[in-house]
């Protein structure tokens, strides 16, 4: 039996606010296997960011997390820095946003890459670290790379530099590629160019993805399995083609709902606004926006339970 | 008999020839002219009453120069029979009016010491309405945004993002103008909110008349809010058509590359689908591609396509730029 | 059965904004205020009468000692905030608004206005300002009223960069951007969306300045461009006590006062600095 790559259990983020603690993860389980893309799908104030960070130890020190964040088999939560740091970037790695802010403007990207590898392995030399780093422009599908090489970001458009990144947090051929939002900046047909990247990682290197985004379009396209998020839990886990096909949680149809779909155009928004983190009820977090609302919705929050093969936290869903 | 055209023939809003340049700062060569970045380029188009056109493809630049929030370069814009393109701020300040806008951000967009009904009534000092009467209207656009009326004093940092573009839209609309560019109102908003400002937007519509200009990225959500489509490439449109001909039969290799690229919810469809992938990247703006500025990317290139910049031709209800449209 | 409301006593809780340093730094600067103004009642000499023995060590009677015409130090040292404190405060202002408004006009207006304004300001700055001072008292003669305008030509282009950074900055905006397109008069905009946004970092600067330019003015009064003799001026009297070295307390009390009221500037800017800086949204 293989072990996952990432097994999170009850995972906690608690900020420490001005006023009053602001809980920005609400105990979320999570499982990621070998060679799989787990969608993490969730709106603003969801946690779907937060938690990614918590499980990488990227989160500042006025969060508190607590809970289980188990890597290979390995607690990562109790882990000194120093041990998280050498496993990122070698063993596990995050992407962003913004590739601009990821890359060095100063130093050309073949060394940044180069020197990304090299950190991590001091056997490799200059030259073998240049080898490698053209290797993986051409993983990631970078025209030229030789010439690339000595390029520094600012010449280089905004799909290049998010495929730079994208090599350099492949360059040492880790287990886990967590991308947060990655093409969310990008223009629409750049975008489709990331995404075949990264669909190219998963079938040639096997890397296990965690893909954060807001959009299902993108899950739909890569994802194998997804989680939907609302207000810091975890509300639905599914088969993508069992999550798009039979939703269960109202959250998740009504987000559906909401996704504009280029052959039909039709679309219902969701009534009312996320909650904020500070004032959350007793209850299901969804419950004062949700149609289907029963009483014990609004007493009781409810915990993932399997209805149909999913995984839904609801319940209208699960009784 | 041309299809699907809008009812009235007279346009609120008339652009021609519209060209928008920015120097590139640093970079110019001892005798050698200072290269510039044409973000729009020759672009010219109608807007009706009561009708919404999509511009897909681009940045806000255009939208920004038609409120001459940004001075063209060169063009003709005709709001009301008079041409708004050149005239000094002064004159155009009473003609603003008729043309307003909403901004993409909602946290930028509202200036964070006013209260919500003086940012929705602040518009309205330019008729001269009493302090009063600047306050009822704004109330009572709060309703018409279907925010409550206890929002009236509240500041924008109260407001969440939906709420903010909301009043930012509530401002717009308070002059009562013939247009109003929407400069992607909804992109910085979560989806699920999306849909409540869209079908806002579409019921003001319905009620006060006004022409809408809607500049989005988002394929899907223009397909859902337009009535008219222009998609526009390297500041140039490259293709206007009503949306369900735009939709159901795109004939310019850009827009086509488009549909292609936009990610569809529905797992199965993404499997099956075949995608056209442009090659490389979007050129460098200052040194746009001779003649097409689309034939670097286009698989169907030509060498005239190299040579000589296509026009745009066709029927009212669908136009392409492309010597050779699908 | 009646339930009594008994309405508990409030419990005080400190306000937000009285930090430590706010709290220490006002009670300073107040203080010297106090001292500024009422000096005059309860000081107990006349500060520029002959009243002891010269060059006497603190001591009862004279609580700073006398100095070398034997006048009490500690009358003169107290009198001496109601030169230096005016100063500041008249200085701070009147070059904080002139150079604000400079600023201000070169940021929105740009062009020429503000190449013209930002030439000056580098004309300005390029000098070191004690010697720009001397030379703007040096031609008008020397006196404490001088000395003030020539700090004030000193002062004012901080405050110009400061505002016109600022000016740029928020005109940007989209919110000004909006006003614009709303019709907003060039008048409006700057009154109503700019200008209530941009004040802050000029006032942390001010309340900071304020200790600057004490001393600033006790140095032009030290090489004698100041204040003039006899007048109980800070600076002078560092001047005079510093030919009697060994007499440490004739130049100690004025370097003590003129030390207290810039720690006490200095506290309560930081203090307002830390309020006014822009903070993370509710």
């Amino acid at each position: 039996m293989t072990n996952p790559i990432l097994e999170v259990s009850g995972l906690n983020v608690v900020f420490r606010g001005a006023r009053r603690p602001i809980p920005a993860v609400r105990g979320i389980d999570l499982r990621l296997e070998p060679g799989e893309v787990l969608g993490l799908v969730g709106e603003s104030g969801s946690g779907k960011s937060v938690s990614m960070r918590a499980a990488l130890g990227l989160l500042p020190a006025t969060a508190r997390v607590t809970g289980s964040v188990r890597f290979l088999g390995e607690e990562l939560l109790d882990k000194p820095p120093a041990r998280l740091r050498a496993l990122r970037g070698a063993r596990m790695s995050m992407i962003f946003q913004d590739p601009m802010t990821a890359l060095n403007p100063v130093i050309p990207i073949g060394e940044q890459i180069s020197e990304a590898i090299r950190i991590h392995d001091r056997t490799v030399d200059r030259q073998e670290g240049l080898r490698r780093a053209r290797d993986l422009l051409d993983l990631v599908a970078i025209p030229s790379p030789e010439h690339r090489l000595r390029q520094y970001p600012f010449e280089m458009s905004g799909g290049m530099r998010q495929r730079v990144v994208i090599a350099i947090a492949v360059a040492n051929d880790p287990e886990l590629l967590i991308a947060d939002e990655p093409t969310t900046a990008l223009d629409v047909t750049v975008q489709a160019q990331i995404l075949e990247v990264l669909r190219r990682l998963r079938d040639r290197r096997r890397i296990g993805m965690v893909l954060i985004t807001h959009d299902f379009g993108v899950i739909a396209g890569l994802a194998d399995r997804v989680a939907v998020m609302y207000a810091g839990r975890i509300v639905e886990t599914a088969a993508v083609d069992e999550l798009f096909e039979h939703p269960r949680h109202p959250y998740t149809q009504g987000l559906l709902r909401a996704t504009p779909h280029i052959n039909s155009g039709v679309v219902q928004g969701i009534e009312g606004t996320p909650p904020s983190p500070n004032v959350l009820t007793a209850g299901c977090a969804f419950a004062p926006r949700c149609g289907r609302a029963i009483p014990a919705c609004h007493i009781d929050d409810p915990v993932l339970r399997p209805v149909a093969g999913v995984l839904a936290a609801c319940h209208v869903a699960t009784h | 008999m041309n299809e699907l055209l809008p009812s009235q023939t007279v346009p609120l809003l008339s652009v021609r020839g519209l060209v928008k340049e920015f120097a590139v700062r640093g970079s110019a060569l001892l005798g050698a002219g200072l290269p510039a970045v044409q973000a729009v380029s020759d672009v010219s188009l109608d807007l009706f009453a009561n009708e919404t056109l999509g511009v897909v493809g681009e940045s806000g630049d255009a939208g920004r120069c038609l409120v001459r929030l940004l001075e063209p370069t060169a063009g003709e814009i005709r709001l009301r029979g008079t041409d708004i393109a050149k005239l000094s701020p002064s004159s155009m300040r009473p003609l603003r009016r008729h043309i307003q806008i909403v901004f993409q951000d909602p946290y930028g967009s509202l200036h964070p010491r006013m209260r919500a009904a003086d940012i929705i009534g602040e518009p309205l000092r330019l008729l001269g309405v009493s302090a009063a009467e600047r306050r009822a209207q704004a109330i009572e656009w709060l309703r018409q945004v279907r925010l409550s009326p206890d929002y009236a004093d509240r500041y924008a940092h109260e407001l969440s993002g939906g709420q903010r573009q909301r009043l930012g839209i509530a401002r717009a609309l308070v002059l009562k103008p013939d247009v109003v560019i929407l400069d992607e109102p909804v992109s910085a908003l979560d989806v699920s909110i999306q849909a409540g400002v869209l079908s806002l937007l579409k019921d003001l519509q319905a009620e006060t008349g006004v022409a809408f200009m809607f500049i989005a990225h988002n394929l899907a959500v223009v397909r859902n809010f337009s009535d008219r489509v222009a998609v526009m490439y390297l500041g140039k449109i490259v293709e206007v058509a009503t949306r369900e001909r735009l939709y159901s039969e795109p004939r310019h290799p850009y827009t086509m590359a488009l549909f292609s690229a936009v990610p569809v919810p529905s797992p199965q469809q993404e499997r099956a689908r075949q995608r056209i992938v442009l090659q490389g990247d979007p050129p460098n703006p200052s040194r746009p591609p001779s003649g097409c500025r689309f034939h670097t990317r286009c698989w169907k290139a030509q060498n005239i396509c190299a040579s000589v910049e296509p026009k745009l031709e066709g029927q009212p209800s669908h136009s392409v730029a492309c010597h050779f449209p699908g | 059965m009646t339930t009594i409301a008994v309405q508990l006593p409030a419990r005080w809780s400190r306000p937000a904004w009285m930090t430590a340093p706010v709290l220490a730094g006002s009670i300073m600067v107040l203080a010297w205020v106090v001292v500024a103004l009422t000096a005059s009642w309860w000081a107990p000499h006349d500060p520029l009468a002959m009243v002891g023995r010269r060059l006497q060590p603190p001591s009862e009677r004279f609580w700073f000692g006398t100095d070398a015409l034997g006048r009490d130090v500690f009358s003169r040292t107290m009198y001496g905030a109601a030169y230096s404190i005016p100063i500041a405060v008249i200085v701070v202002i009147v070059g904080g608004l002139f150079g604000s408004a400079l600023g201000a006009l070169a940021g929105f207006l740009g062009g020429a206005a503000d190449a013209v304004v930002m030439r000056a300001v580098d004309v300005t700055q390029s000098m070191p300002p004690i010697l720009l001072a001397m030379a703007v008292t040096a031609s008008l003669g020397p006196g404490l009223s001088n000395a003030a305008i020539a700090v004030v030509i000193v002062w004012w282009p901080i405050y110009a960069r400061l505002m016109r950074a600022q000016v740029m900055a928020v005109k940007a905006q989209d919110h000004v951007a909006a006003a614009i397109a709303g019709g907003a008069t060039p008048a409006r905009l700057l009154l109503a969306h700019i200008l209530p946004l941009c004040w802050t970092p000029a006032l942390v600067n001010a309340t900071m300045d304020f200790g600057q330019v004490v001393l600033l003015a006790a140095s032009l009064s030290f090489i004698g461009l100041g204040a003039l003799p006899p007048a109980p001026e800070w600076g002078s009297m560092i001047s005079d006590g510093a030919v009697h070295f060994y007499n440490w307390w004739i130049a100690a009390a004025p370097g003590a006062a003129i030390l207290s009221v810039i720690l006490g500037f200095n506290f309560l800017g930081d203090g307002l600095r830390d309020l006014l800086d822009p903070r993370s949204a509710e």
